[in-house]
């Protein structure tokens, strides 16, 4: 083939790629599943619990809305939410010694207005995480990649961490004899029924 | 000035660049199953190599084979024994690329300088640690095994033009490359396309002759050969496996599973717009993917590929073009994975170019290139490193833990008898591979209710797990028939960004007896 005839369809391949890559276009969205994306019906939302019902036995999502706060007689500006959430992403502690238990549920606590601004929390605020069995637990905190352990009294089987600050918490506990022992990389402790308390978390009347 | 000879220049670039990136793989390393992008479907496609099941369409066979012979490796958990044969298959498709090019260099029969194979196996190293190939290469995924059974192939069919030796060479290559594109079509069908490419390579020249037509025939043979791994579907799905998805175990079934009939809603779209878009940014992705360096290089062996080896230049560009088409045609949530096959030949075609600037540089008159080729494979080595520590941290899935840990725990809090309802790849995947995995919990049933529409999967679930299949779950808890020994779960799966897998997973109690 004719010399200038490929330098000319080299260049011209170049110059197409260059503007694609330079081309001020997003990634496509897209995303459907492997599985076909069918669902059958919405799964309902979990219900808020009542108000003075503190603690939710095996459902690892607890969401206050405001309305339910409004009627515990706090203050809280229409629209705001405060969620915490006892969440099975089970983070992993890259250095925990084998005696430690390297994943655990963490529970996020957040409080914001409907603005989006945080709400400050009481300096009273308490936090209580009920776990039958986990003798040797401790509650720790996320500090930008680390976990650092909170002062924690415990109260029978639960453990207060007061005053509580919004953050990522978790519970991590040693490991019971018994526990089978499956992934090498990691050993994860079950959690039954995870027992959350808060009392007092917001500012204010 | 060192030199490899012409008949070790390929293998030395192929094995240098493999052993790089294989190193950088197998430190990214994913543990087990995972919820990160590329690997959603680890969970499923181990699951399945686990019972000897059938995974998810198109069913690929040839890598559920290959998952039969590493399941009997008693080594270490199942998942990360997949895993590595995942990165030692996106190692080594390498090799195929560093052999062809070397064979499509200018000069291929003369000994190579030692600068310009290590530019070629930099260029390799580039396009091994482009994002989206690194991480399709650390976690149990089909595009791996996929591009290195394309480009043997490919490669197979090369040698099937130039090597006439022997009758048995003759006889040997064709069939070999046929073989190659029948396994490669059973890791994904997508590897089909390439078949014009190879016939254009073994046609080449009077393809209506004689040694043309023994060639293809050969060629065909040998495709024939290849493909008779999708008798594992049948055979599998017969036997009855615990993942059985879509059950081939007759005609309808079997073509159902293998042209992915529930995913052919799929391909194409209705809006022009966001298709045009989307092809827009795919083309886009190779100069994202494989840095701007190598544009120079590719214009120069592009162009050195269409004067010199025309045949090639052609079937190169069709296997580019037409994954590039695919997709783009194709929305799933790892469409983008599809261009794979063009950042292959992006590569291939800039390791071309570091042979014509080396061809360059030997000409008298030329100090100032000598002093450019001299640079180039530091300049290239350099970059291979920058982009190695570059991308690492973003595609590592070294501590990518939750999803197994997840399954683990939701598994081990469950009674006897339990039952998950699931609706989301991330939960169905990992628990199936804990439930399924060597001692995995028996008595407890994964249900994903979006294949609850298919009377395959009701089946499976009935005669498996005794399971009342004559509605969903939770309507026989509403309406009180539920099984009251039965406890009754529902995991919810919340994804937070785009494309993160930064996953929120809540088991909710839906029944306890």
């Amino acid at each position: 083939m004719n010399r200038w005839l490929t330098a000319g369809m080299a260049a011209s391949l170049v110059v197409l790629l260059v503007a694609a890559a330079l081309w001020p276009s997003a990634p496509p969205p897209a995303r459907a599943q492997t599985a076909p994306d069918v669902r059958l019906r919405e799964t309902e939302a979990p219900a808020s619990p009542a108000p003075g019902e503190a603690a939710v036995a095996t459902r690892l999502t607890l969401r206050l809305s405001s309305a339910t706060l409004e009627e515990d007689r706090r203050a809280l500006a229409d629209g705001a939410d405060l969620t915490l959430l006892a969440q099975p992403t089970y983070v992993a502690l890259p250095r925990a010694g084998p005696n430690l238990v390297r994943v655990s549920p963490a529970i996020t606590i957040t409080a914001r207005d409907a603005g989006g601004r945080d709400i400050g929390l009481s300096p009273t605020a308490r936090l209580t995480i009920s776990q039958p069995g986990t003798a040797s637990a401790g509650i720790y905190r996320l500090d930008g990649d680390a976990w650092r352990a909170v002062q924690a009294v415990a109260l029978g089987q639960a453990l207060v961490v007061q005053p509580v600050g919004p953050g990522t918490y978790a519970l991590f506990a040693g490991l019971p004899p018994d526990w089978p022992v499956r992934h090498d990389v990691l050993t994860a402790l079950a959690l039954n029924a995870a027992r959350l308390v808060t009392d007092d978390l917001l500012s204010g009347p | 000035m060192p030199r490899i000879p012409s008949r070790f220049a390929g293998a030395a670039i192929g094995l240098c660049a493999a052993m790089g990136v294989l190193a950088a793989y197998l430190l990214t390393l994913a543990p087990g199953v995972v919820w990160a992008g590329a690997g959603i479907d680890s969970g499923d496609l181990a699951a399945a190599a686990a019972v000897g099941g059938v995974p998810h369409p198109t069913g690929y066979p040839t890598v559920m084979l290959l998952g039969l012979a590493v399941r009997a490796i008693p080594l270490g958990d199942l998942a990360l024994r997949l895993n590595v044969l995942t990165a030692l298959a996106a190692a080594g498709s390498l090799v195929p690329l560093g052999l062809l090019a070397a064979r499509l260099r200018p000069w291929p029969g003369l000994p190579m300088p030692l600068p310009a194979a290590a530019s070629a196996a930099a260029v390799l190293i580039i396009y091994g640690l482009a994002p989206l190939v690194w991480a399709n290469a650390i976690v149990t995924e089909v595009y791996a095994l996929a591009s290195l059974l394309l480009w043997s192939a490919v490669y197979a069919a090369a040698r099937a033009r130039a090597t006439a030796r022997s009758a048995r060479d003759t006889r040997r290559w064709p069939l070999v490359s046929g073989m190659l594109l029948g396994l490669g079509i059973g890791a994904h069908l997508t590897v089909a396309l390439a078949a014009p490419a190879l016939a254009a390579i073994l046609l080449q020249g009077r393809w209506r002759s004689r040694t043309s037509g023994r060639r293809a025939a050969l060629a065909g043979a040998g495709l024939v050969a290849g493909c008779s791994v999708f008798a594992y579907l049948p055979i599998a799905a017969s036997l009855d496996p615990l993942i059985n998805w879509g059950d081939p175990s007759n005609l309808e079934r079997f073509r159902s599973v293998v042209s992915g009939e529930i995913y052919r809603s799929r391909l194409g779209g209705s809006d022009p717009g966001a298709i045009a878009g989307k092809a827009a940014w795919l083309l886009g992705e190779p100069v994202r993917q494989l840095t701007w360096l190598l544009l120079p290089l590719l214009a120069v062996g592009g162009a050195s590929l269409t004067r010199r080896h025309g045949r090639a230049a052609l079937a190169t560009g069709w296997i580019a073009m037409s994954a590039l088409v695919v997709s783009t045609l194709y929305n799933s949530r790892d469409d983008e994975v599809f261009i794979l096959p063009a950042l292959a030949v992006f590569a291939l075609w800039s390791a071309v170019g570091v042979g014509e600037v080396e061809r360059w540089a030997s000409t008298p008159s030329g100090r100032a290139r000598r002093l450019f080729t001299a640079t180039l494979p530091a300049l290239l080595i350099a970059t291979a490193v920058i982009r190695g520590t570059d991308v690492a941290p973003e595609v590592s899935m070294r501590d990518a833990t939750h999803a197994a840990a997840f399954a683990f725990a939701a598994i081990a809090q469950a009674d006897p008898g339990t039952v998950i309802l699931t609706q989301d790849d991330r939960a169905t995947f990992p628990l199936w591979y804990e439930r399924h995995a060597p001692d995995g919990r028996s008595d407890a049933t994964i249900v994903d209710m979006r294949l609850w529409r298919f009377a395959w999967y009701r089946d499976s679930l009935g005669r498996r797990s005794g399971l009342p299949t004559a509605a969903p779950p939770e309507d026989l808890l509403a309406s009180g028939t539920w099984p009251s020994s039965r406890p009754l779960w529902a995991v919810d799966i919340e994804v937070h960004g785009d494309r993160s897998a930064d996953v929120l997973a809540t088991v909710r109690t839906l029944y306890e007896p």
